[in-house]
């Protein structure tokens, strides 16, 4: 059993498969009871032995085009979902947040949100309690925090999700593609609020397609293509070579 | 938490494989927080944006009583032992009611919540207690309406004493078939299609309007055979003082209680694993 202090999450040889087509319909309950005819499933691999070590205190950017394997990377390493082989090794806590407003239920307001979320990801009424203040600042939707969630913008769901989560103690938090829907002014401030959180020893699992952002932040990296790890390294060094894989791959489809 | 990087040196130490850990009983209770929360959010979100608000958990079950009362005792004679009819088909659909709401919101648990289950570390049997905790409410409604309602019109007997333990009994069969419901229409929805036919042929052919004792011999076999029967005849023991209980029924019905148990637990802890995939 490892027992290394200096390793937040572990990654072995981590594959998820998942059937394609539909699942079950009147045409595939039909097919079955005709003799002989057998009802086979097309499998695909949206993860292919994917290996990887995040050092604990890191800052890992990961990036990947669509379908990559990201999403399902993500909920593997948050126990949404099990590994079809493989083992996630995790040290301490992970606080996921997957998609904006994900737990977040529209006719409650924005501080019964923020309750029912802090619940969710695992935490104590008194904990929440404890934290809100600093989410409604942080977040600065406090106008709005009475006002049904229904009513509120894409942009500020999307503040107050984020807040409450970062908010929260843990010792990795995983965001996947999460700030593509806020300002600058925000997207400023959080980039800030996880510099603050990393420099105190949090490791930050980042995903996102904006290669900038993930370039700017991003200690290191790794590329993700379908299902296979392509590069694992420094940030710049995947970045650009992700980057380099996605021109020579619109090259080819142009040529 | 975020101490414990400092206090305890090495943080916890989780491995999340193909086998993932087994669901254990005592999991319910430690998702109590989280669960009180989901059915917090589930009785608070059912009443915003309506005039007559909470209301409804009067008038809903009110209705339902009248139109009962009609349709049993109005249009045909029902043998209900001597007891008035009201207290009678109270304790019926007391019992009635929570099974039937739990059951319509438990096929389409995973189904509406599958951006909590896709996305979200929620652990899933919260999902399934914080539903129930959600239908209380109307329980507790119609609990004080049968209770009230008896004591007034010929007195609460000594067996009265009991009902704790026969809401213990309601919501472990309940939680039960939510258990089952909810995962197997995750998979399966042909349970969504089907779940309305049961909730609307089952208050016929449960004795909620109308007695055991007074059905034919060969429907009474039938009636015998719906694990309700017995819970509500010992509903109408316990509450009415109705006479001669059947005792065979009653005690097939926990038996069935506690299979159904056994069953729901197990189908859920086989399917929970990957509802993030199905839903």
């Amino acid at each position: 059993m490892p027992t290394s202090s200096d390793v937040a999450l572990d990654c072995r040889h981590v594959t998820k498969a998942y059937r394609l087509g539909e699942t079950l319909s009147l045409q595939r309950s039909l097919s079955m009871l005709v003799p002989g005819h057998s009802v086979t499933d097309d499998r695909f691999l949206a993860l292919d032995d994917v290996t990887f070590k995040v050092p604990r205190g890191d800052f890992f950017g990961i990036v990947g085009s669509n379908g990559s394997g990201k999403s399902t990377l993500t909920q593997t390493i948050s126990g949404i979902t099990v590994p079809t082989s493989g083992e996630v090794h995790i040290w301490g806590r992970v606080l996921p947040l997957l998609e904006v407003g994900a737990g977040f239920h529209d006719e409650l307001t924005g501080r019964e949100n923020v309750f029912l979320l802090g619940a969710i990801l695992g935490l104590s009424g008194a904990q929440a309690r404890a934290a809100i203040d600093a989410i409604v600042e942080f977040s600065g939707v406090q106008r709005h925090i009475d006002t049904p969630l229904k009513r509120y913008s894409s942009g500020m769901k999307a503040r107050l999700s984020f807040a409450t989560a970062i908010c929260f103690p843990a010792e990795t938090y995983v965001f996947d593609e999460v700030l593509a829907v806020v300002d600058e002014d925000f997207r400023n401030q959080c980039v800030a609020e996880l510099q603050r959180l990393n420099a105190a020893g949090r490791t930050i699992i980042f995903m996102s397609h904006d290669l900038e952002l993930v370039t700017e932040v991003c200690r290191t990296g790794m590329w993700l293509d379908n299902g296979h790890v392509q590069l694992v390294g420094s940030m710049q060094e995947v970045a650009a070579a992700y980057h380099a894989g996605v021109l020579q791959h619109a090259g080819a489809v142009g040529s | 938490m975020a101490q414990a990087i400092d206090d305890i040196g090495v943080p916890a130490h989780h491995v999340l494989g193909a086998t993932r850990h087994r669901l254990r009983v005592g999991d319910i209770w430690r998702t109590r927080g989280v669960a009180w929360m989901i059915g917090l959010r589930d009785v608070k979100a059912k009443y915003k944006q309506a005039a007559l608000g909470p209301l409804w958990l009067v008038i809903a079950p009110l209705g339902l009583l009248g139109a009962v009362t009609i349709a049993f005792s109005g249009v045909t004679d029902v043998d209900t032992a001597g007891i008035p009819y009201l207290p009678f088909a109270l304790a019926g659909l007391t019992v009635w009611i929570f099974i039937q709401l739990s059951l319509t919101i438990g096929t389409q648990l995973l189904i509406t919540n599958s951006q909590l289950v896709r996305r979200s570390p929620l652990p899933r049997v919260a999902l399934i207690t914080g539903s129930l905790i959600g239908n209380l409410p109307p329980f507790a409604v119609m609990l004080t309406l049968a209770v009230v309602l008896t004591a007034v019109s010929h007195g609460l007997p000594v067996q009265a004493l009991l009902l704790p333990l026969l809401c213990v009994w309601l919501f472990a069969f309940t939680f039960a078939l939510t258990l089952i419901v909810a995962s197997l229409a995750a998979r399966y929805r042909d349970l969504v299609s089907a779940m309305p036919l049961v909730i609307q042929a089952g208050i016929f052919v449960t004795p909620v309007g109308y007695g055991l004792q007074g059905a034919p011999a060969n429907i009474h076999t039938l009636l015998s055979l719906n694990p309700l029967t017995g819970l509500i005849e010992a509903w109408r023991w316990s509450l009415l003082d109705m006479p001669d209980p059947n005792l065979g029924v009653i005690v097939a019905s926990g038996v069935t209680t506690l299979i159904a148990l056994i069953a729901g637990w197990r189908v859920f802890g086989r399917l929970e694993v990957d509802f993030a995939d199905f839903v």
